[in-house]
């Protein structure tokens, strides 16, 4: 190649990367999933400003307290916010895309201050809304992890 | 990324296989394409300073400018620096021992990181003089220059 | 201290031409001679980048040299979105402290090379990795929440997708320019999830953008019209996604940093005091709420304020000349290029883009689920 002349062919160079973690549970969600796989969703409560926080942490951050009061909360709760999801993305429990379109929502489970993100039984938009009362479904087998919460079921309006 | 099962009382197991593809640059692309269809290992000299760098860069890191002309430099020089790898872990690509070195070509200002091979780890020293060795057909483009042997 | 100087890269789908660091040195290269200052003089470097989305850890090392920096101090942040407004602020401290007098800050992304699934990374193992939520999973829960509260409709969020990538033409670096776009195209567009449309959404983008940072004593030597930083403000918060209620409609550090920055530079008024605003807009509602939190008008108003044009070019108050993120986001310098663009402004040297009599200027971060970050900018130092 003539001195000065620069490449035509633009090189891109592959790595493909195969990255495990294993993560140490702790104090506060190895207590939280010991009640987990047994059915019973616990929070955690500050003394300080009451919050009932889902997930459970050991401190709370706007009051700098540390928390060791455990809540049980229900697995009935109510939508504050929800969408349908039409674009497929990888489903993180099974590595592969998940299949469309699949309800979703932020959940206030009753006694808890915090929301949590599951799916919903639902994926008519007209059949969503902010208030509507939700059910967890748990699969059959349970293994300590949120994954056996299968979706929520959406509760007569 | 999933979670493939191995939850347990202590800890969670997350895998996530993942894909990059990094853009190697024109300087670059046009490195590897000299090493695999010429077998000639280019350089590029920074008209400030004059140090001809390999791998060629388009700017010089020392004096922050443009490089200048292209220099081919010899497919030999001296083993600098080397080691030898004895343990083995999931993503290293070769098995152990492994010898890396680092290699002064004649001809470059800067060292070559690159794998020596074809030759007894006794007889591995600083000085000794390499020549590198092609291949054509390698997936990684580093690797059309496949290792350096004495020479 | 002020910013003296701007820089930034062609912004693309893929650089194919260009290895990471010597992207970031065309933005450096281009910053300094803006600045019209030597590499030499620069002090200290700071970067902005997710590394995890490129898997090229230690950035500040490789791609430090991008801005010739051997032997010279460089620090990292990588803080989602605010990964770019977070540097600058980090810089502006660096300068405020008197500890250096040129520090350069340079955000950068090459999401081509990678993969935004490892953002997966993000989430906490134990708690978010059950559901496909995504950033746009997310982004819709969240909406729809804000549209509930606000009212806000489809329709004026499209308003602001076609506000960015119409902008965005006059901007010679912008990624996304489309001139003829209109609202039923982004309303016919794919939905992604309800009710955000392709269209709703930023791009990833391939880019770099650079800025210098001078103290007082080197911005009045070296720079004919100083971009004097008025105020700076950085907020996190708790981190889960369910810790904030209602995100896009209390948005609580977003609000507190606006009113800490807005204080300190004596903003009573927004729409009036400001003359321009460079917010970080990565979804077309987003731009909605945050004209309400940052005061540009009242809870509920959003979508009067755009459908009446107040916040179009030739506007009351132009938002985002540049075409916003939504034009263009290479994470890590979309924070970085609000700052500049903020900057240039005030600098004179919008070109295409310039809103005439710039004297104060707003640039905001967005970042994760609700960190955020205030700069306000100005033609006069106090």
């Amino acid at each position: 190649m003539e001195n000065g002349a620069e490449s035509r062919e633009l090189v891109r160079i592959r790595i493909d990367m195969d990255l495990e973690w294993k993560f140490a549970r702790g104090w506060s969600f190895g207590e939280f999933f010991r009640q987990f796989k047994g059915g019973n969703i616990v929070g955690i409560k500050c003394p300080q400003c009451g919050r009932v926080y889902l997930p459970p942490r050991p401190v709370c951050g706007n009051c700098y307290e540390e928390m060791h009061e455990w809540i049980n909360v229900s697995d009935e709760g109510t939508i504050r916010a929800f969408t349908v999801v039409y674009n497929s993305i990888t489903d993180p429990v099974t590595g592969r895309p998940r299949k469309t379109p699949y309800g979703m929502a932020l959940i206030q489970l009753d006694r808890s201050d915090t929301l949590l993100n599951h799916y919903v039984d639902q994926i008519d938009l007209s059949h969503l809304a902010i208030g509507r009362r939700v059910k967890a479904v748990f699969h059959e087998e349970r293994r300590g992890a949120m994954s056996d919460i299968a979706y929520f079921r959406l509760l007569e309006e | 990324m999933y979670t493939d099962g191995q939850e347990s009382k202590e800890f969670i197991a997350v895998r996530l296989p993942v894909t990059f593809n990094y853009a190697a640059g024109r300087v670059a692309s046009r490195f590897f394409q000299d090493l695999r269809n010429e077998r000639k290992i280019m350089g590029k000299r920074c008209g400030n300073c004059d140090r001809v760098l390999v791998p060629p860069r388009l700017f010089c890191p020392f004096c922050f400018c443009d490089t200048a002309e292209w220099v081919e430099v010899s497919r030999e020089g001296v083993l600098e620096q080397f080691t030898v790898v004895h343990c083995q872990a999931k993503h290293y690509p070769f098995p152990p021992p492994v010898i890396y070195g680092l290699i002064h070509l004649d001809g470059a200002d800067t060292q070559l990181l690159h794998v020596i091979s074809e030759v007894k780890i006794e007889q591995v020293r600083k000085g000794l003089r390499v020549e590198a060795c092609f291949n054509p057909v390698a997936t990684v483009p580093m690797f059309y220059i496949s290792h350096f042997r004495p020479g | 201290m002020a910013v003296i100087g701007t820089g930034q890269t062609k912004h693309e789908s893929r650089r194919d031409d260009v290895s990471m660091q010597e992207m970031l040195r065309e933005a450096s290269q281009a910053c300094l001679i803006d600045a019209g200052i030597s590499v030499g003089q620069v002090e200290a470097l700071v970067i902005g980048n997710m590394e995890l989305f490129e898997g090229r850890a230690l950035p500040e090392m490789w791609c430090a040299e991008g801005a010739g920096f051997s032997l010279k101090p460089s620090l990292k942040i990588a803080t989602g979105g605010t990964s770019g407004t977070s540097a600058v602020i980090a810089g502006y401290y660096q300068v405020a402290s008197g500890v250096f007098d040129v520090v350069m800050v340079v955000g950068f992304e090459k999401h081509s090379e990678g993969n935004t699934g490892t953002g997966m990374a993000f989430t906490d193992p134990m708690w978010d990795r059950h559901v496909a939520s995504a950033a746009v999973g997310n982004f819709a829960l969240s909406i729809s929440q804000y549209m509930a509260h606000r009212g806000t409709t489809q329709q004026q969020a499209a308003m602001a997708a076609v506000k960015a990538r119409r902008n965005a033409c006059n901007n010679p670096y912008a990624h996304l320019q489309m001139p003829d776009l209109s609202v039923e195209d982004v309303l016919n567009s794919r939905m992604l999830a309800y009710p955000i449309h392709l269209l709703d959404m930023c791009p990833t983008t391939d880019g770099a953008c650079a800025i210098i940072l001078a103290s007082e004593k080197v911005a009045r030597k070296v720079c004919p019209k100083p971009a004097w930083i008025r105020a700076a403000a950085t907020l996190h918060d708790q981190p889960y996604i369910g810790d904030h209620a209602e995100r896009l409609v209390t948005m609580r550090t977003l609000k507190e940093a606006s009113r800490r920055a807005y204080q300190a530079a004596g903003i009573t008024d927004p729409l009036k005091q400001l003359d321009v605003a460079e917010i970080y807009d990565p979804v077309s509602y987003a731009e909605l709420a945050w004209y309400e939190i940052l005061g540009f008008c009242k809870p509920g108003e959003a979508g009067r304020l755009i459908e009446d044009g107040v916040t179009a070019m030739d506007g009351e108050l132009p938002v985002n000349p540049s075409g916003g993120v939504l034009s263009t986001n290479p994470v890590g310098a979309s924070g970085v290029i609000r700052v500049a663009e903020a900057a240039l402004q005030i600098h004179g040297k919008g070109n295409k883009r310039q809103v005439p009599d710039v004297k104060t200027a707003l640039a905001t971060g967005y970042g994760v689920y609700s960190w955020a970050d205030v700069v306000i900018l100005s033609s006069s130092p106090q």
